[in-house]
């Protein structure tokens, strides 16, 4: 099986992020992505999400280079002074990389 | 003890997060619970409804919802002079208080009820009508008619949203069936109340411990602020109520509607609209200060003074 190098973008942010974000990473070229919610602790103190509130989310973006580029420098440039968040991204080998 | 022993499991719930017990409660319960107690309100104010003619109720919700945007007028001022904060923190907190808290309508509900004192059971009504117009009046305060703020994000979040989804539901098929034909749901939506009401409160009490950490950095004049403001706000829904002609109980849900704050509402609606804003400042304050002090003392409290009212009045 044929595999190609693809980047992953994890972001890592406060859970009412998440509607507000996902238009913006399908306008910037992402084909989609998936979430789950997370908990830990960070400069924000712990966010363990266990009742009403506190619930972080892991969004992951599969996608090509320049697209990860202009996501990563989109949230850090629109968001980042004002919600919780960690975004980095990553290399990694998928395959049918033509879905990303 | 006057107290009603619901509040009782808000005090352990709250020694049990300081003594940082393993006691947890899941998300998936929270969840769970808040649409219990939301249809639970709603359905019963949707029962009473059905005895009560809708016309009558325009002009008093009406002057209700005038009258509550007191709240946030009078608290935004105060914490931009006072406690010098910055305009889109202060707007967030305003709005915050300007809204309304279903659970301590719930606890005040109860408290009534052991009291035997008679309410106007169409109050659950007003709690529809007082939860969103502070949510709007805070964005404004902070931004102004400004083209950036996410005015339908902000409109769908706080109208779709599951506190006024089951609350209209609930009232309307308490309203349309009516006390016949629901007698069947009142074992669990009635009986059940004050069990589930309890398990609530339990998670609230860990909850606000936990917020009490925030309140440190927050500092005094937000604990101060986070008392203060709920009794103004009560001597205004005291006087409104008063001169509306509602109940003695009708008057002191009122004013438990007015001097409680939003934490479930109002924080999902300001991140999306005034993201600028801290939230641990306005969930600390309205979680850790305001809902403890009027689950504890500020519901007898609203009540000796809408007494006061009555009895002077007579």
């Amino acid at each position: 099986m044929s595999l190609n190098r693809t980047k992953l973008v994890v972001l890592i942010c406060e859970e009412a992020l998440e509607a507000i974000v996902a238009p913006d990473l399908l306008a910037a070229g992402a084909k989609g992505y998936t979430v789950c919610e997370a908990r830990g602790r960070g400069s924000r103190g712990v966010q363990d999400g266990r009742w009403l509130l506190s619930a972080n989310v892991r969004l992951e973006i599969l996608c090509q280079e320049e697209v990860a580029q202009r996501i990563v420098e989109l949230i850090v440039t629109k968001y980042s002074d004002n919600y919780g968040l960690v975004v980095y991204m990553s290399d990694v080998e998928t395959s049918r990389s033509n879905k990303f | 003890m006057s107290l009603d022993p619901v509040v009782g499991f808000f005090v352990l719930g709250m020694v049990a997060g300081l003594l940082r017990s393993d006691l947890k409660l899941s998300g998936g319960l929270s969840d769970t619970l808040s649409v219990y107690l939301l249809i639970a309100i709603g359905l019963k104010g949707g029962i009473e409804l059905s005895n009560a003619s809708v016309g009558s109720l325009v002009m008093p919700i009406f002057v209700a919802v005038l009258m509550s945007v007191g709240t946030p007028l009078v608290a935004y001022p105060v914490l931009r002079r006072f406690g010098k904060l910055a305009r889109p923190d202060a707007a967030s907190i305003a709005a915050h208080y300007g809204s309304v808290s279903v659970v301590t309508f719930a606890v005040a509900a109860s408290y009534l009820a052991r009291q035997g004192v008679e309410y106007e059971g169409f109050m659950s009504v007003f709690l529809v009508f007082l939860e969103f117009p502070a949510l709007i009046i805070g964005v404004l305060l902070a931004k102004g008619i400004h083209r950036d703020t996410r005015w339908r994000m902000l409109a769908h979040e706080v109208l779709a949203g599951k506190a006024i989804v089951l609350l209209v539901g609930a009232l309307l098929i308490g309203w349309v069936w009516g006390a016949e034909a629901t007698q069947s749901l009142s074992t669990f939506y009635g009986d059940l109340f004050k069990g589930l009401l309890s398990l609530f409160l339990l998670g609230m009490g860990i909850l606000t411990a936990s917020r009490f950490d925030d309140l440190r950095r927050a500092g005094p004049f937000l604990v101060g602020f986070g008392i203060l403001l709920p009794i103004v706000s009560a001597a205004g829904g005291v006087l409104t109520g008063w001169w509306l002609g509602l109940s003695l109980g009708g008057t002191t849900l009122l004013a438990v509607l007015y001097a409680s704050a939003s934490y479930i509402a109002a924080p999902a609606a300001m991140r999306i609209a005034i993201p600028e804003a801290n939230p641990a400042l306005s969930i600390g304050a309205s979680l850790g200060v305001t809902f403890p002090f009027n689950v504890l003392v500020g519901v007898p409290l609203y009540h000796e003074m809408a007494l006061f009212m009555y009895r002077g009045s007579v």
